[in-house]
C-alpha cells in the first residue's frame, strides 16, 4: 500500500469495493426472516423414526407492547409460539422436512432447551441423538437436556396462563433450581462431556406434565356453588414440573432418581446449591411424628476419595455443608450450643438418608455410575483403573462406599427463642 | 460611503487632466501589473513619476485618495496616498495633516530644508506606527493596501508609511463552538491584531514569540506563527515557518487553505491540525510546546501538531475537578466508538451474527423490523444520511428558521417514519445515539472524520459482517498508526506508548501530578511546575515544604538560552530543578 501512488491506491480501492458487490452477501440473512427455534424435542415415531418437534417464537406477541408495523396484518396470531414437527430418521432429515412448511429459516442459535421423552432416551442409543448437536455450529452448549416423562408435545403445549411460551418457561424454572436442588442442571456441554468420559454415567433432567392442583380444588369448589362465571375455572390447567434425573447406564437410559434421591447424587457431586431439608427434633423421634426443623441449605462441597483397605477398593465420601434454620417446629431454644449440636447430628443422619438412597438406586439398581467414582478412581490410580476398567461394571455394583459428612448450623435466623403461648 | 465614493471620483475626473500615456485614460483596457515590476519598481526621485506609477497601479479604485500638500507654503511639494476605506479619517488629519499645515511648523520647515523627509518622520508626524527609509514601490502598494498613507516628498526617492489602519472588526465575542460551562468565554475574532493581544494577554511571557508573515499572491494575508520560546522544539518552528513558507497561493481566505496545504498526509481524513477558537486553549497548547499558526481573516487559530487524543480533550477538562474530567473523557471516548463504528455493529450483528444478540432482544428487534421494506443496510443508510442532511440543513438554515428543522426532523425521522413502518424504531434508536455520540466530541474536525467513516464501516458490515468491521477498524489503526502531525505519531502518547504521558489522555490526572510537559514535544524545560504541589494539612510532610519552590520565569529563561543561542544576554542557566550546589563551599 505504501509504496503505491495515490492513483494506484483509489484504484485498488474501487477494486476492493467492487469485489465486494460482486460476492453478494452470501450468509446475510436480515433477522426478520429469522424463525428463532426455543425448543427442540425429540421423539420415538413410529418404524423406529424420530419425530422432532420444533418451538418456533412468534417475536410480535412477545416482543410486549410490539408495534404492528406497515405491512402486517390484523389478523397475526397473539400466540407467542407456533409447534411444528416432523418424522424421519435422523434429526437433520427432520429438520429440512420443516422447512418445507417453515415460512422462515430455522434458526437454533436461540435454541435453550433440548427434550428427549423417556422412551426415546430408552430405547436408541444416546450418542446417536447428541452427534447432532455436538456436531452442529448453531447449538450452544449451554443449552438444558431434559428427559421428558410425559409426551414432548403436551410438555411444549401447555398454554401458560401467563402467556409464557415454554421455551422461556422451562429455563426460567431451571434458573430456580438451586431453591430445591431436587434435580441436577444439566447442560449439553456437560453432558457431552461426561458421555465421552469413561468412569461417568450421564443423567439429565426430568420434566413432566402435571395438573395443577390449585385448578382441581378450585374446579371442585366451583362445582359446588354452581356460581363460576370464569371460564378459566372451568378447565384444569396443566403445569410443567421439573423434577427428578433420569440416570443413564451407558448409552440408554436406566431409570429415574426421584427428587430425595436426586439430591442425593448432587451432595455426592458437591452441587447442592440451595433448598429446604427437615430434619428432626431429636433423633428419637418415633416415625410418624413429625416435629421438625426445616433448614436451608447455604453451601456443599464434596470430595470423592478412593482408597484400598486390605486390597479392596472403596470410596469415601466427604460432604461439607453449611445451613441456616428457617422454620422451627419443635420449641426449643437454639441460643443453647447442645441443641445445635444435637440438630447438627440430625442433620447429617438426614443427608446420609438421601444420599444412601441415591446409592442405593443408581448404584444398586440401576448400576449407573453417575457419582463418577470410576472417573475418581481412574484420577488417583490411573494404572489400576486400566485393570479395572473391563469389569468395572461388576466392582462398581459391590464397591463399598463410606461417607463423612459434617454440617454445619451457620444462624439460626432473627429469633433464638420460639414464640411461646401460655395457655 | 458608496455614494460619497462615486461622487468624488467624478470630481477627480472632472478637475484632473489625464496625464500622459497612463492607463487611467482607458481604465478598461488597464493590464494587471506584473508582479516582476511591482517588486522591482524603485521609488524616484521625481515626484510626478511616482505619481504616475502609482495612479496606474491603484488609480482605478474609486476609494484611492491622493492629496498634496505645500507645508508653509514652501517649495517642497508633499504627496499623500491611500485608500480612504482602510484609513482612520480623524487620525489621519489630527496626525499629519494638522501638524504638517499648522502655522507653528512653518519656520522649522523652512530651516531644516536638507533633511526635510527626516525631519517630517521625526518631529513632524504623530502618528504612533511610521515606517521610513522605504525605497521601493511594491512596500508602497502593500501598505496602502493595508491601510497605510504613504507619504512622498517631491525630490526624495523615498517614502513614509503611516499606519491609520481602520479596518471593520467584529469585537471578541462569545466562544459559541467550543462552549465551556466553567473557564473564558472570550473566542478570537477575524482581525488578526485582536487574536494576537487575546494570546499576549494570557501569556504575558518573554518568551512568547509570534513571527509575522504574508501569504497570499492576491490576498496578502498576514500570518503569525506564535510558541514559546524555550519550551518548543526549535525544530519543530523552523518545519512549521518552511512548510509554510512554502505556500505560493493567491488566496488565503482562511485557517483552512494552509491546513491543507501544509499536513503531513494529504490524503488522511484524520485532522492533522488542530484548530480552536478560545485563546485560553491555544494558549495551552503553547504552554505544551507547540506552535500557533494566526491566519488573519480566520477566528481560529490552528495549532500543530496535534494527536489523536487531544480530538477528546475539552479546555474544561482543566478547569473543572479532575474526576469529573476524567469521567467526561472516558464517556467521549466510549462516544467516539459509538459514533464510529454503532451502525455498522447494528448491521452486521442483525444480518450475519444473530447468535451473538441475547434471545430477548433478537425477538424484540424481529419484532420491530417485521414489515420493515428495507434490509437493514439500506435502513441505516436512509437513517443516517437522513440524519446528516437534518445536520446539515440545520448549519445553513437562518437561524430564524433553524427551529422549524429540528421539528420536522423529530416528527419526519421520530415519528411518522416508524409508524408508517418505513423503518424499525430500533433504527431510530441507534441514529439517535449515534447522533448524540458524535456530537459529545468536542473537536470538530475529528467529529466529521468520524462522521464519514461511519459510512464506509457501514458498507464493510453489511457485506463481510463483523469481519469486515474488524478489517476496517484495522487498516483504520494501521493508518493511524503511520500518520504523523508534523513528526509527531498521531496515536502518540498510546503508540508509541509513553506512559507517563497517559495521565492527561483518557483520564486527566490532577493538576499536581502532572508535573510534566507531554514528552513527545518537549524535550527539555519539561518540568511545569514545581514539586510536591499536591496539597497537605499543615505540618505533615515538613520536608515537602522546605523544597524552595522554583520561579517559573526562572525556569523558562533558563531554557531559552539554548534557543537558537538567542539567550545570549541572560544570566547563566539555572535550569529547573536547580543544578545541585557543588559541596566545594561546605566546609
Amino acid at each position: 500500500m505504501v509504496g503505491l501512488s495515490f492513483k494506484k491506491k483509489v484504484l485498488l480501492l474501487l477494486l476492493i469495493s467492487w469485489l465486494l458487490s460482486q460476492t453478494g452477501c452470501w450468509d446475510h440473512i436480515e433477522a426478520e426472516q429469522l424463525g428463532i427455534i426455543g425448543i427442540i424435542g425429540l421423539d420415538q415415531a413410529p418404524e423406529g423414526k424420530l419425530r422432532v418437534t420444533l418451538q418456533i417464537i412468534n417475536p410480535k406477541a412477545l416482543a410486549g407492547g410490539g408495534q404492528t408495523g406497515g405491512g402486517g396484518g390484523a389478523s397475526i396470531s397473539t400466540r407467542p409460539y407456533r409447534n411444528i414437527s416432523a418424522e424421519g430418521n435422523t434429526i437433520m432429515e427432520c429438520i429440512r422436512l420443516l422447512s418445507l412448511h417453515a415460512p422462515s429459516r430455522l434458526f437454533f442459535a436461540h435454541n435453550q432447551t433440548i427434550l428427549i421423552s423417556e422412551e426415546l432416551a430408552r430405547n436408541r442409543d444416546i450418542e446417536t441423538i447428541v452427534d447432532f448437536f455436538d456436531r452442529n455450529q448453531q447449538f450452544r452448549r449451554n443449552n438444558y437436556v431434559l428427559v421428558s416423562r410425559s409426551d414432548i408435545s403436551s410438555v411444549i403445549g401447555v398454554p401458560g396462563e401467563t402467556q409464557v411460551p415454554a421455551t422461556q418457561r422451562i429455563p426460567s424454572i431451571l434458573r430456580q433450581q438451586f431453591l430445591s436442588s431436587f434435580y441436577p442442571r444439566v447442560r449439553l456441554g456437560d453432558f457431552l462431556e461426561n458421555l465421552e468420559c469413561d468412569g461417568k454415567d450421564v443423567y439429565a433432567m426430568g420434566i413432566q406434565v402435571e395438573p395443577n392442583e390449585a385448578e382441581v380444588r378450585e374446579k371442585l369448589a366451583g362445582g359446588s356453588d354452581s356460581n363460576a362465571e370464569d371460564p378459566r375455572t372451568q378447565t384444569i390447567g396443566e403445569l410443567v414440573k421439573i423434577s427428578g434425573t433420569a440416570v443413564f447406564r451407558g448409552n440408554r437410559m436406566a431409570g429415574w432418581l426421584n427428587e430425595r434421591e436426586s439430591r442425593g447424587l448432587l451432595w455426592v457431586n458437591g452441587e447442592v446449591k440451595g433448598g429446604v431439608i427437615n430434619v428432626p427434633c431429636s433423633l428419637e423421634q418415633k416415625p410418624g411424628q413429625n416435629i421438625t426443623v426445616a433448614m436451608e441449605i447455604l453451601r456443599n462441597k464434596s470430595k470423592i476419595e478412593p482408597g484400598f483397605i486390605d486390597g479392596k477398593l472403596n470410596i469415601i465420601v466427604k460432604i461439607d455443608t453449611v445451613v441456616t434454620i428457617q422454620e422451627v417446629l419443635c420449641m426449643e431454644e437454639l441460643g443453647q450450643p447442645e441443641i445445635i449440636e444435637s440438630l447438627e447430628e440430625a442433620l447429617v443422619s438426614a443427608i446420609q438418608t438421601e444420599v444412601e438412597a441415591a446409592l442405593a438406586k443408581a448404584q444398586h439398581e440401576y448400576q449407573s455410575d453417575v457419582f463418577g467414582f470410576g472417573l475418581a478412581v481412574y484420577r488417583k490410580y490411573p494404572d489400576i483403573w486400566k485393570e479395572l476398567k473391563p469389569d468395572w461394571a461388576e466392582i462398581y455394583r459391590n464397591l463399598p462406599v463410606y461417607l463423612e459428612i459434617d454440617a454445619r448450623i451457620s444462624r439460626t435466623g432473627l429469633i433464638s427463642k420460639p414464640v411461646e403461648v401460655n395457655h | 460611503m458608496g455614494i460619497k465614493i462615486f461622487s468624488r471620483l467624478l470630481k477627480k475626473r472632472a478637475l484632473k487632466k489625464p496625464g500622459p500615456g497612463l492607463d487611467r485614460q482607458n481604465p478598461l483596457q488597464g493590464k494587471a501589473i506584473s508582479d516582476e515590476d511591482l517588486k522591482t519598481r524603485k521609488i524616484s526621485r521625481d515626484l510626478k513619476e511616482n505619481k504616475e506609477y502609482l495612479l496606474g497601479v491603484l488609480g482605478q479604485n474609486a476609494d484611492l485618495v491622493t492629496r498634496e500638500i505645500n507645508p508653509g507654503a514652501g517649495k517642497r511639494t508633499i504627496w499623500l496616498v491611500y485608500l480612504e476605506t482602510l484609513v482612520d479619517n480623524n487620525g489621519l488629519s489630527e496626525s499629519i495633516l494638522k501638524p504638517l499645515m499648522l502655522e507653528q511648523f512653518k519656520g522649522k520647515i523652512e530651516r531644516l530644508d536638507a533633511e526635510f523627509i527626516e525631519l517630517i518622520e521625526k518631529s513632524i508626524i504623530t502618528a504612533p506606527d511610521i515606517r521610513s527609509k522605504v525605497y521601493t514601490m511594491d512596500k508602497v502598494t502593500d501598505a496602502v493596501l493595508s491601510g497605510s498613507v504613504a507619504l512622498f516628498v517631491d525630490g526624495y526617492a523615498e517614502a513614509l508609511l503611516i499606519g491609520l489602519k481602520n479596518l471593520p472588526q467584529r469585537g471578541v465575542e462569545k466562544a459559541d463552538i467550543e462552549v465551556v460551562v466553567r473557564g473564558p468565554k472570550e473566542s478570537f475574532a477575524e482581525t488578526i491584531e485582536v487574536n494576537t493581544a487575546l494570546i499576549r494577554r494570557r501569556l504575558r511571557s518573554p518568551n512568547l514569540v509570534i513571527e509575522g508573515l504574508r501569504l497570499g499572491r492576491q490576498t496578502n494575508t498576514t500570518i503569525a506563527i506564535a510558541y514559546l520560546k524555550g519550551v518548543v522544539s526549535p525544530e519543530l518552528v523552523q518545519e512549521v515557518r518552511s512548510r509554510i513558507e512554502r505556500i505560493d497561493i493567491d488566496a488565503i481566505l482562511d485557517g483552512g487553505y494552509i491546513e491543507e496545504l501544509i499536513q503531513d498526509d494529504p490524503y488522511s481524513p484524520f485532522p492533522q491540525l488542530g484548530y480552536s477558537e478560545r485563546p485560553d486553549r491555544v494558549v495551552s497548547t503553547l504552554l505544551q510546546g507547540r506552535v500557533g499558526i494566526i491566519i488573519d481573516g480566520t477566528p481560529m487559530v490552528l495549532y500543530v501538531p496535534v494527536s489523536f487524543t487531544d480530538m477528546l480533550q475539552s479546555p474544561e477538562d482543566y478547569y473543572e475537578h479532575y474526576h469529573y474530567s476524567t469521567a467526561i473523557r472516558l464517556l467521549r471516548f466510549l462516544g467516539l466508538i459509538i459514533s464510529l463504528l454503532l451502525p455498522s455493529f447494528y448491521i452486521a450483528i442483525t444480518t450475519f451474527h444473530q447468535e451473538m444478540i441475547p434471545t430477548q432482544i433478537l425477538i424484540s428487534i424481529v419484532a420491530y423490523r417485521e414489515g420493515v421494506p428495507f434490509p437493514a443496510v439500506l435502513e441505516a443508510l436512509i437513517m443516517e444520511m437522513t440524519f446528516e442532511a437534518l445536520r446539515e440543513a440545520g448549519i445553513r438554515l437562518p437561524r430564524a428558521v433553524g427551529q422549524a428543522i429540528s421539528i420536522v426532523g423529530a416528527l419526519v425521522i421520530g415519528q411518522a417514519a416508524v409508524q408508517a413502518g418505513f423503518v424499525s424504531p430500533l433504527m431510530v434508536i441507534i441514529v439517535a445515539l449515534t447522533g448524540i455520540a458524535s456530537f459529545m466530541i468536542p473537536a470538530y474536525n475529528q467529529a466529521l472524520s468520524m462522521r464519514l467513516i461511519r459510512f464506509p464501516f457501514m458498507l464493510l458490515a453489511a457485506t463481510l459482517g463483523l469481519f469486515g468491521v474488524v478489517t476496517g477498524l484495522l487498516a483504520m489503526l494501521i493508518h493511524m498508526a503511520g500518520l504523523r502531525s508534523f513528526g509527531v505519531p498521531y496515536l502518540t502518547p498510546l503508540a508509541p506508548l509513553k506512559v507517563s504521558d497517559l495521565k492527561d489522555t483518557l483520564v486527566r490526572a490532577p493538576w499536581w501530578a502532572m508535573r510534566k510537559r507531554p514528552s513527545e514535544l518537549v524535550k527539555r524545560n519539561e518540568q511545569r511546575m514545581a514539586p510536591s504541589l499536591k496539597p497537605h494539612p499543615p505540618g505533615d510532610g515538613d520536608s515537602q515544604s522546605s523544597v524552595k519552590p522554583v520561579n517559573r520565569n526562572d525556569g523558562i529563561r533558563a531554557s531559552s538560552q539554548d534557543y537558537g543561542g538567542s539567550g545570549k544576554d541572560q544570566g547563566p542557566g539555572t535550569g529547573n530543578p536547580p543544578p545541585k550546589r557543588s559541596g566545594g563551599g561546605g566546609t
